[in-house]
């Protein structure tokens, strides 16, 4: 009895070790991100002095940083960026999706197969060309440069197809088209009130995907005016040699991942329902 | 509800019914899908078709000083043979060995101790281990350079264990390694909670008969879990590989894709010959090269993904 009992609390405390010493491995960097954003320059690189959160926290780092970065500004676009290519992906593929799952037509299956490609194939394969395409329409700089191409994956388009095919009942469409109601009537007050939740997580995923994104952006933005936080602050570490500036990058940092994390903490329900739902089903 | 005109003159003619409307309806009901579909289509030919063709095009072009002409498969030639292309894709097959294999028997191995927890504690630990995963690698970047600078905390700890610093980001493999280390933290996060989800949807009453047999837990993990999660953990495995085989902001970030040429990757590769050097021929062929290979991988993924609908 006792034996089992004490292999019983041993395993729970290894578990407990195990997932504690995952978690500090997952928020270390994040600490160490905001301590450092409150360091001395010369304290973020070195050993056990850079865990060291001064008293009282110097703040000069983040009013440095508004000197390189026009941080509201950029925030302001990340925004933007984020926003409207959530709101193009999800009108876009909701509607998309709804033909795939509730008709049939000739070359549907074809037709689904090439959006289904476009989730296999990463923005490297159409780089160059896109990038002249934006150049030619006078749109780099622009918001639509980022939101345009974000909008464009396939993955929108089968999930929704997944989802709706599950969730909105023939029946109730059927009894629409009796009342004379048009497909895209149907889209708008039929469809979309049914799949709220899938809505929610997968907006609430591609936000994130966008408000994080890289390697787009940092090719067809390039004033200080118009970046994302990530991109300002990335073009401020791939530029930066010396240690002179690790302080505002730091701070950067700081400010950039906070909106993400506190959506992420108020909506994170959604979050695992859009990650989890496609692949686990 | 406002009633379409063609229903209205259906009740019109009383008990015409589905033959009253034969004339209009089918016609509109045949081309509803197509006009349902021409948003995503117009959007998706201008994102991804006609940029596909123009870029075959242009693969086939050499432009110098602003003057294009066409060179056949020239630039084809020249990027298999480019020893910077070898080393680029080398280096994407290395990352992708340090980094899948890992994340995915790990991932696994974490799930089932979270799942082996408090209904009251899971919630906090997917939290926390899901907040790398939603983060901007271009904003933790600057963190973990200070993480493996010479005299940075990695070091530290190496010297407290009596051993000699390493040069994280300036030898090869040390480089390589940091690299992986960084994206590992990343996504570790991601595949967890997808293992965990897996888990969740295996039905209680598959243990139960092993339990009666009084099977241990670790058994049951093996001859049961283990295989049935299978198919989740290659789906898995081949989503990690398809990003690390895109990956681009780490190496360029942390190590410039260096040492030398040891953390270059190809989606880096091409950003320095089309953006660095301008030359636009060269990176439309690397494009669709990149393209080619990862659509390989990524067409495994999907069959994987329709493959359990």
């Amino acid at each position: 009895m006792i034996l089992t009992r004490i292999r019983h609390v041993g395993s729970q405390l290894i578990l407990l070790i195990v997932s504690g010493a995952v978690c500090l491995f997952s928020i270390f960097p994040f600490c160490k991100m905001i301590v450092g954003s409150l360091q001395e320059p010369h304290q973020i690189l070195g050993g056990l002095s850079s865990l060291a959160l001064p008293f009282p926290p110097r703040f000069d780092n983040y009013t440095e940083m508004l000197r390189y970065l026009p941080i509201a500004r950029q925030l302001l676009n990340s925004f933007v960026n984020a926003g409207g290519t959530t709101l193009l992906l999800l009108g876009v593929s909701t509607v998309a999706g709804y033909a795939f799952a509730k008709h049939e037509f000739r070359g549907k299956s074809v037709l689904f197969v090439m959006f289904l490609l476009t989730m296999a194939m990463p923005i490297t394969a159409v780089t160059v060309p896109l990038f002249m395409t934006m150049r030619d329409l006078g749109w780099i700089n622009t918001y639509a440069a980022v939101i345009i191409p974000g909008a464009a994956n396939g993955f929108g388009v089968f999930w929704m197809r997944q989802y709706i095919a599950s969730a909105v009942p023939d029946e109730l469409l059927d009894a629409a088209r009796l009342d004379g109601a048009g497909e895209w009537r149907i889209v708008v007050s039929i469809v979309v009130p049914l799949i709220r939740p899938a809505l929610a997580a997968l907006g609430m995923l591609w936000f994130m995907f966008t408000w994080n994104d890289f390697f787009w952006p940092v090719i067809v933005l390039n004033s200080q005016e118009m970046l994302t936080v990530p991109v300002g602050v990335g073009s401020m570490i791939s530029r930066a040699a010396d240690t002179v500036k690790l302080g505002p990058v730091m701070a950067g940092s700081v400010v950039g991942t906070a909106p993400l994390v506190v959506v992420f903490l108020l909506l994170q329900r959604h979050f695992v329902a859009g990650l989890t739902e496609g692949a686990t089903k | 509800v406002p009633r379409r005109s063609s229903s209205s003159t259906s009740s019109s003619h009383g008990s015409g019914g589905p033959h009253a409307r034969a004339g209009l309806w089918p016609l509109r009901k045949r081309f509803a899908p197509y006009g349902l579909l021409l948003p995503a289509l117009g959007l998706y030919a201008f994102v991804w078709l006609l940029p596909m063709v123009r870029s075959l095009l242009l693969s086939t072009q050499q432009t110098v000083r602003g003057e294009s002409r066409f060179v056949g498969a020239a630039n084809y030639v020249r990027l298999v043979q480019n020893s910077a292309v070898h080393e680029a894709f080398a280096n994407a097959a290395i990352l992708i060995l340090l980094i899948v294999v890992p994340i995915t028997l790990g991932s696994f191995c974490l799930a089932v101790v979270i799942s082996s927890l408090t209904r009251r504690a899971q919630p906090v630990f997917r939290t926390l281990i899901l907040l790398p995963f939603i983060t901007s690698p271009a904003l933790t970047a600057m963190v973990f350079r200070a993480l493996y600078s010479q005299e940075g905390l990695l070091n530290v700890l190496l010297a407290g264990l009596g051993l000699a610093g390493v040069g994280w980001l300036t030898e090869a493999w040390w480089a390589r390694l940091a690299v992986s280390g960084m994206v590992m933290w990343e996504s570790l996060g991601y595949s967890t909670v997808m293992m965990f989800a897996g888990l969740q949807r295996i039905p209680n009453e598959v243990y139960e008969a092993a339990a009666v047999d009084g099977a241990s837990r670790f058994v049951m993990v093996k001859a049961i879990t283990f295989p049935l999660m299978i198919p989740l953990m290659l789906f898995v495995s081949v989503t990690t590989t398809f990003s690390v085989f895109n990956l681009f902001t780490e190496p360029l970030l942390l190590t410039k894709g260096g040492p030398g040429t040891a953390t270059l990757t190809p989606g880096l590769l091409l950003y320095r010959e089309a953006f660095s050097f301008g030359r636009f021929g060269n990176g439309a062929a690397l494009g669709l090269m990149i393209a080619l290979v990862a659509l390989a991988i990524g067409v495994l993924q999907i069959r994987l993904l329709r493959g359990r609908e």
